[in-house]
């Protein structure tokens, strides 16, 4: 596993590396000092995982994942943040506190190798797809006030435009993502996501019915009952897509 | 028991026990007849209904409030009035009843045993009146004085910044291998800061060398964790150790500086703290690090920025309107903290 470290501390970083050093199956590929810097190597690094420190200076690690458009494994790491603990406890694959307890890393590490596996099994099954567009497989990282989710894209039905930022529909939430609907409609993949409109993008694989609309346009209900209507524009190419 | 309840339990009782212990007495004396147990219970039903009525004269003007010389003129003038009015109630009770005995019952001496006996009385019920009264708020200044004990705990715990703590840990864990003898003396400074804090919320205030050694202790600390992100200058006037400041001011000041000011810039900043007297003798405390106050909106979400509120709060009680307390941008770059302390009374410790 190729993993990048992200923490301001010059200290911090050198005592999680130097922990992780003691296990063979993860390979620390570089080093981030903030943000920014984590964006340029994560797109130039492509590492399996990342070991996020929460607190850093003018950006936190939320925001990181907020800026990604693919988010990688996530550990993360903090000092002391309650609030931050519970926010992501349910979503993260783990987390870990400062100072770092060795045996609480290599739990860690067991709980990372295997989601891995998962993940490379899941890659080879649907291999062929373009490289870089973002499939049902991958995640991505949500925020909405206090709460914050990293949520498959095969969980999410439906992406719905509102003024500057995008409604991303899965299970019983809806949070916003600060994005415009066309940079996201050129990352997901045509295959699994079809522009219904100037306002939706829909996950095909919820749709369950279809019914003609006004003007040859078209109505599609997804599974849990969102109806959402694709322009008549749209209409011909959906019905391409949907044909054997 | 409910404080009214025991007042009707108390009134209705001590003056029924009044009039039937009267009346034993006098059985035992010459034998009782019907008028004498009207009489007798007449007397008591107006002392009952006088004593009721200063109850409520006492409430509803909330005397309780007055000081107390104030109260206890108040008080005195009101008996010796009751004590009048009684003693003619008793001439009146005897002519209804038709025992008065005109030429001994108005004699001088007799008036004044009736005033007095009456005077003796009412003095008695006052005194059991205001003794419950002061028990009762004795007991619930104790529960105040609990709570607030309480509150100021909470405070402190706060104060101690668990975010610095783990941080530091984690950051003298990396030194043990890099540098053993950094390492140690971290520890040690790590150590004085929480033996500080878990020691000073005995004292209201504390000699200014201890809590600048604290923050002296601190800031090497986080100069560990933040290395050349972290610059530490400071300007501190002699005179300054001969004052006595309140215990983790200028440690929660510092503090705030690094968590809203440096740690919030990637490329770090600077501290600077000052001290030197004013004209007037007070020492005046700066703080100037890099950063912007952005007042109180941007930290309440967080539950943050009581830190000002404390230290505000804590100046007024101890200095009264002596002190002050400031928190101002300078420029675009930096912030700076002023705290004035009054020359020393003698009374602070």
């Amino acid at each position: 596993m190729r993993a990048l470290v992200v923490d301001d501390e010059r200290l911090a970083r050198k005592e999680l590396i130097n922990l992780l050093s003691n296990h063979d199956n993860i390979e620390v590929v570089g080093e981030a000092i903030n943000v920014e810097d984590a964006k340029e190597k994560i797109e130039q690094l492509q590492p399996d995982v990342l070991f996020l420190d929460i607190q850093m200076p003018e950006k936190t690690g939320f925001d990181l994942l907020e800026e990604l458009d693919h988010v990688p494994l996530v550990v993360f790491i903090t000092a002391y943040d309650e609030f931050a603990i519970q926010a992501f406890q349910v979503n993260a694959l783990d987390y870990l506190l400062k100072p770092i307890e060795p045996a609480r890393l290599a739990e860690t590490l067991v709980k990372l190798e295997r989601k891995v596996e998962e993940l490379k099994k899941e890659q080879i099954q649907e291999a062929g797809g373009p490289a870089k567009k973002l499939t049902l497989h991958d995640q991505v990282f949500v925020k909405d006030g206090d709460r914050c989710w990293f949520v498959k894209l095969s969980n999410v039905r439906l992406f719905e435009s509102d003024g500057n930022y995008i409604k991303v529909y899965f299970d019983n939430n809806k949070p916003m993502i600060h994005k415009s609907l066309n940079a996201l409609d050129e990352r997901l993949d045509e295959k699994s996501f079809f522009r219904a409109s100037r306002k939706h993008i829909i996950n095909l694989s919820w749709v369950e019915t279809i019914e003609p609309w006004f003007n040859g346009g078209l109505v599609v209900t997804l599974k849990g009952g969102d109806r959402i209507e694709v322009s008549r524009r749209q209409a011909a190419r959906f019905k391409d897509l949907m044909s054997l | 028991m409910d404080k009214n309840r025991l007042y009707w339990v108390l009134q209705v009782g001590g003056w029924l026990g009044f009039a039937l212990v009267n009346l034993f007495f006098m059985s035992m004396d010459r034998g009782i007849t019907a008028i004498q147990v009207g009489a007798y219970f007449s007397l008591a039903t107006f002392y009952f209904l006088s004593t009721h009525f200063l109850r409520y004269t006492i409430k509803k003007n909330s005397w309780f409030e007055f000081p107390l010389e104030k109260l206890s003129k108040k008080v005195l003038n009101s008996v010796v009035l009751l004590s009048l009015v009684n003693m003619l109630a008793q001439i009146i009770i005897n002519l209804a009843f038709d025992t008065l005995n005109l030429v001994m019952d108005t004699k001088p001496l007799v008036l004044l045993v009736n005033l007095f006996t009456s005077f003796l009385f009412y003095s008695l019920w006052v005194l059991m009146y205001f003794l419950f009264y002061f028990l009762d708020n004795y007991n619930s200044s104790l529960r105040y004085q609990a709570k607030i004990n309480e509150i100021k705990l909470i405070h402190l715990r706060n104060q101690l910044n668990p975010h610095f703590i783990f941080n530091a840990l984690n950051s003298v864990r990396a030194l043990v291998d890099e540098d053993p003898a950094k390492a140690k003396s971290a520890i040690t400074q790590l150590s004085n800061i929480l033996r500080y804090s878990l020691v000073m919320d005995k004292h209201r205030v504390i000699p200014f060398g201890e809590e600048l050694n604290t923050v002296r202790d601190y800031l090497n600390l986080e100069l560990i964790r933040f290395e050349e992100r972290l610059k530490v200058a400071y300007e501190i006037e002699p005179a300054a150790f001969h004052y006595k400041i309140p215990p983790m001011m200028l440690q929660t000041i510092v503090e705030n500086a690094i968590k809203h000011g440096i740690s919030n810039l990637m490329k770090g900043g600077i501290i600077e703290i000052k001290c030197n007297l004013g004209l007037l003798d007070d020492l005046y405390i700066w703080v100037k690090n890099s950063g912007q106050y952005k007042g109180d909106r941007s930290n309440k979400k967080k539950g943050e920025g009581h830190g000002i509120s404390n230290t505000i709060e804590r100046l007024k009680l101890i200095y009264g309107p002596r002190a002050s307390f400031k928190i101002y941008n300078q420029g675009q770059e930096f912030v700076v903290t002023e705290i004035k302390i009054p020359k020393q009374n003698l009374i602070l410790d």
